[in-house]
């Protein structure tokens, strides 16, 4: 154990004198993040301009009431900065628009919507319909917030119709104060942490660090593989110690630098911005299950190939690939249903799922559990395979 | 009394065979050079030897103690000192030795003690605060063997310690290694270049295709190839009368003509020189030099294996 924390500080304090490894671990994703940052958080005013969010509406009712309501959803000051709204004549055009990746999710007011208020006949069931892009967390708490807001006032507005003995001046004042009142919904309240721009930071910070994660765990593992040919590797093996200890020294050095580079950007965004990533403990078992994942899954692939220079394009092509896929480079919800199931093959896909769901769904640890088990696993699978073979290439 | 005692050594690659049969001794105050050309086996044998291979047969008994990979104390015994400079670039060369040395168990007041001492071996000692990737390749190379040192190790084992180093760097190698072998180590010395192995080591093996073709001190080898002496007389006139001439001398075994001279194979040909002299007065030819030709270890390679040492 001494020989293994030994090899693995010497790394440690080799890797932090690394500019390359710096940049990567540090300099890069905080950089990208500082500008998402500064993006995010000046754009906080300026509503719809920070759009990141679609959600499509379609009234079939056309009444006073529809219309009324309709409008309250598409306020800014309901929905926030970060949603916007657009408008289909149709539930069928509206649906279609979640199919096609346009929205994140479709809310529909049916013809007969305000019947149970205005005093037409009563139905048995209230015409209001949704629908969600695949996977979309943000656009099922979205829907699920605007249904419910909608439905509270149509059961409001029954219940008074009902007191005041059926339709009259009466209950249709105390209707229309019920429609004119702010929905409880919006993002704002919903996160109960701030600013929405700061949640969109707390999902795009974990983003570029996955990213970079690549790379420098890349560099990492084959700065290992490097050092059998300076002959370093060999001095090692020569020591009175195991080649266990030779191997996971040099593995945990590297976990523990992803970590540090993953806990440094997460204290620094939110320190100089603000920027809300989830619970405490919920954000340290994602980010060490993600520092896993990653780092089994990079290591496989540069442990693997045949030369240094085959490991080094593998690494950044995996990086760049799973990047793609995994919807590092999109808002989230963005993503087409294809690739909103894609994502879900990588373990960035995972990592994103829980992040997005701590930081913009104000989701918990347990609300995450599933994502940290997938992460966990991959880990497990190629950080195993990837070590055996590195134990192997040391001797 | 032996400090490495290795026992029929051998190792294969798959379907090459890298070491076949090698074995040898190096007793303490002992250089031991092991002398072969690329390829020939050298690198494998040594790292059987320092524990980083698995011998596919034989042994390894450094100090008493079995060897090998899984051997791990026995391993503070030997002091390896790879081919290539196996120090961190971007540590100083004390950051690397007190990293290495606390691999070996040293720690504290006695590191320090022994960082230092290594140092000053080398000539670093005022150095040795400076990165590795500062230094030049010759004091890079004394740093390496510096790593080597640290433990007090009972066999140094040089693993062509002086490839690349300017000539100025090169001597202070060799004085470094002189001084060890004298203070009591046994040192292992693998090189290609045989005056290296001439200067250096008190016995040599010469290993080809992974055999241990020779073993012995230079003139021990120089008899093994073949105990004749190589007389030269370089003549102007009928070099086919004075060979036969020659051959007539009592311990010429071999009179051999070539371009512009006559090449005897006689024992104790310095004991010669005056019957040769008269040999070739008698066959009227005009004598312009008679050298005695000794083997060295490049010729001797050569007849002992059928190879340049450089191939």
């Amino acid at each position: 154990m001494g020989a293994t924390l030994l090899i693995t500080r010497t790394d440690l304090r080799r890797r932090l004198r690394n500019r390359s490894a710096l940049i990567l671990a540090f300099v890069a994703p905080f950089g990208l993040a500082s500008i998402m940052g500064f993006a995010f958080g000046g754009r906080r005013t300026s509503a719809r301009s920070g759009a990141l969010i679609s959600v499509a509406v379609a009234d079939e009712d056309q009444t006073p009431l529809s219309r009324s309501l309709l409008a309250q959803v598409t306020s800014p000051v309901a929905l926030g900065p970060v949603v916007s709204v657009k408008r289909y004549p149709t539930m069928s055009a509206a649906f279609a628009a979640v199919g096609h990746g346009q929205v994140v999710a479709a809310v529909a007011l049916r013809r007969g919507f305000s019947s149970p208020v205005s005093g037409g006949p009563v139905i048995a069931k209230v015409p209001v319909e949704s629908r969600v892009a695949n996977g979309s967390s943000s656009g099922r708490g979205l829907t699920d917030g605007i249904v419910r807001g909608i439905l509270a006032r149509v059961g409001a507005g029954a219940v008074v119709r009902a007191a005041a003995g059926g339709p009259g001046p009466a209950a249709g004042q105390a209707t229309q104060q019920i429609v004119a009142a702010p929905l409880p919904i919006g993002i704002r309240d919903d996160f109960g942490v701030g600013s929405p721009s700061k949640s969109i930071l707390g999902y795009f910070a974990p983003s570029m660090v996955i990213i970079f994660l690549f790379l420098l765990i890349g560099a990492a593992g084959r700065s290992v593989l490097a050092e059998r040919s300076t002959g370093t590797m060999a001095r090692l093996q020569a020591a009175p110690i195991g080649t266990g200890s030779v191997v996971a020294g040099k593995v945990l050095s590297i976990l523990l630098l992803s970590l540090l580079s993953v806990f440094t950007i997460w204290g620094a965004t939110t320190a100089l911005f603000g920027a809300y990533w989830g619970p405490p403990v919920a954000v340290m078992i994602l980010g060490t299950a993600t520092v896993l994942s990653l780092s089994g899954l990079s290591l496989f692939v540069t442990v693997f190939a045949k030369s240094e220079a085959g490991a080094e394009a593998a690494t950044v092509i995996l990086g760049f690939t799973l990047a793609l896929l995994g919807g590092n480079f999109f808002p989230p919800g963005s993503l087409p249903p294809l690739f909103e199931k894609l994502a879900l093959l990588t373990p960035n896909g995972w990592a994103l799922n829980g992040f997005g769901q701590l930081a913009l769904d104000a989701r918990g640890l347990s609300d995450i559990l599933r994502p940290i088990f997938v992460l966990l696993a991959i880990g497990a699978v190629f950080g195993t395979a990837a070590v055996v073979r590195l134990r192997q290439a040391v001797t | 009394m032996a400090v490495l005692v290795c026992t029929d050594l051998h190792k294969r690659f798959g379907n090459r065979t890298a070491v076949d049969g090698v074995g040898f001794e190096i007793a303490g105050g002992e250089c031991y050079g092991l002398l072969g050309p690329n390829g020939a086996g050298k690198t494998t044998t040594i790292s059987m030897i320092c524990g980083l291979l698995a011998s596919d047969g034989g042994s390894v008994v450094v100090a008493g103690r079995p060897v090998g990979p899984r051997a791990i104390a026995a391993k503070a015994d030997v002091g390896y000192v790879p081919q290539e400079v196996a120090l961190y670039p971007d540590l100083s060369a004390r950051e690397n030795l007190a990293f290495f040395g606390r691999l070996y168990g040293l720690t504290g007041k006695e590191l320090d003690a022994r960082i230092d001492a290594s140092l000053e071996t080398v000539g670093l000692l005022d150095r040795g605060g400076e990165r590795i990737e500062q230094y030049s390749g010759g004091m890079k190379r004394r740093a390496n063997i510096a790593a080597g040192l640290l433990h007090q190790p009972k066999l140094l084992v040089l693993d062509e310690p002086t490839v690349g180093v300017d000539p100025q760097s090169r001597n202070a190698i060799f004085d470094t290694v002189v001084d060890l072998r004298d203070a009591g180590l046994a040192v292992l010395y693998t090189t290609h270049y045989m005056e290296e192995a001439e200067r250096l080591c008190d016995r040599i093996g010469i290993i080809d295709q992974g055999r241990l073709v020779a073993e012995g001190t230079r003139r021990e080898l120089v008899a093994q190839v073949s105990g004749l002496d190589h007389v030269r007389i370089t003549v102007e006139g009928d070099r086919q009368t004075l060979a036969a001439r020659c051959l007539t001398i009592p311990g010429v075994d071999e009179a051999v003509v070539a371009d512009g001279f006559v090449e005897l194979r006689a024992h104790d040909g310095r004991q010669l020189l005056r019957q040769v002299v008269e040999a070739a007065d008698a066959a009227g030819v005009e004598v312009s030099s008679i050298e005695l030709v000794e083997l060295d270890l490049e010729a001797v390679f050569l007849q002992l294996t059928g190879r340049a040492l450089r191939d």
